[in-house]
């Protein structure tokens, strides 16, 4: 992996990350999940960013866990849900920045002024967890021998915790995805409407038919053991207890020996 | 708020389906992944229009 790649998509994590959480500061109870997302599409696009993997996504209270998804492209779409007091809170966007994705996920709780700068009761636990998985996702990186293997450590560290594991429901049943190579035709792929986008799709099936050719990592960490974790990984555990749902998602740097998140604390600033 | 399906959706959850029994892995994963896609744009355009409908009737 060169370094331009790594310092581009440091780049792109920040302004992702920027942006998020400049829009999460405006939030107040009333507001809608479709308002919100739209607020930091709007955002980047003030920064030049017209192309995306995903737009942004918005979920408020149970829709943090998932509830009643069947369809996760279509009901993970922000909806006319307004937010209330006390309730949690999750906001993630992948843009892509001068050719480099990013795909920066934040949760919080919301209070009467904006989100409460320390969550206690079970979203305050879910965030201590998931402090802990992201020190063990770091660990866990350097000696699995595939993404199975650290899909499945990962699972066992939820179950003791006796919490839910939601990153089974995304597409493909993801933990994390390569973000790297990112093929230059789809950084031209014109947005359509909100959520995924056919540059996602396209990028994606390419890295798999790549794959299946022998010439090509496997771009996912699912249940699949595909041989050993190597480049740039966007890693979003996700995990709920009841109505309460909250993930984080940050760029994951596995480089030979070296393996490292460029943002080392949960919600923290983007090293390069 | 529970927003129903559209009728396209619903449509195509036939396909879906047949995907789902039929294949598996990769193939799958691409397969039933762009129908959902699809389905997708599908809600996308139902929200935007009902977003926009009810702009109109919200008094200026």
């Amino acid at each position: 992996m060169n370094f331009a790649t790594v310092t581009g998509s440091a780049r792109a994590q920040r302004l992702a990350r920027e942006v998020v959480h400049e829009v999460s500061l405006s939030m107040r109870p009333g507001q809608r999940e479709v308002d919100v997302a739209r607020r930091i599409d709007d955002g980047l696009a003030r920064a030049g960013v017209h192309r995306f993997l995903h737009t942004a996504y918005a979920w408020w209270g149970e829709r943090t866990r998932f509830a009643r998804f069947v369809d996760w492209e279509p009901d993970a779409l922000p909806t006319t849900r307004a937010i209330e007091e006390g309730e949690p809170f999750i906001l993630d966007v992948a843009p892509i920045v001068g050719g480099y994705v990013a795909d920066y996920a934040l949760s919080g709780t919301l209070g009467a002024d904006g989100p409460q700068a320390a969550s206690g009761g079970v979203h305050g636990e879910l965030l201590a967890v998931l402090r802990d998985l992201k020190k063990a996702i770091a660990a866990f990186a350097r000696t699995a021998k595939g993404g199975g293997e650290l899909t499945r450590r990962v699972g066992r560290l939820i179950d003791d915790e006796h919490l839910d594991a939601i990153h089974p429901m995304y597409p493909g049943h993801v933990l994390g995805h390569s973000l790297e190579p990112f093929p230059s035709v789809f950084e031209r792929v014109p947005t359509v409407g909100r959520g995924f986008q056919a540059s996602l799709l396209g990028a994606y099936a390419v890295a798999l038919v790549r794959h299946q050719l022998g010439r090509a990592r496997y771009p996912l960490i699912n249940f699949e053991d595909r041989g050993p974790i190597q480049g740039l990984w966007a890693v979003e555990p996700h995990v709920a207890r009841g109505d309460v749902g909250a993930k984080f998602e940050s760029i994951l740097i596995v480089d030979g020996d070296e393996t490292r998140w460029l943002d080392g604390d949960l919600f923290g600033e983007v090293a390069s | 708020m529970k927003r129903s399906r559209t009728l396209g959706e619903r449509a195509l959850d036939v396909p879906q389906r047949v995907f789902e029994r039929l294949l598996s892995g990769e193939a799958r994963i691409a397969a039933t992944g762009l129908v959902r896609y699809v389905k997708q744009v599908l809600r996308s355009r139902a929200i935007d229009r009902e977003l926009a409908s009810a702009a109109k009737r919200t008094p200026h």
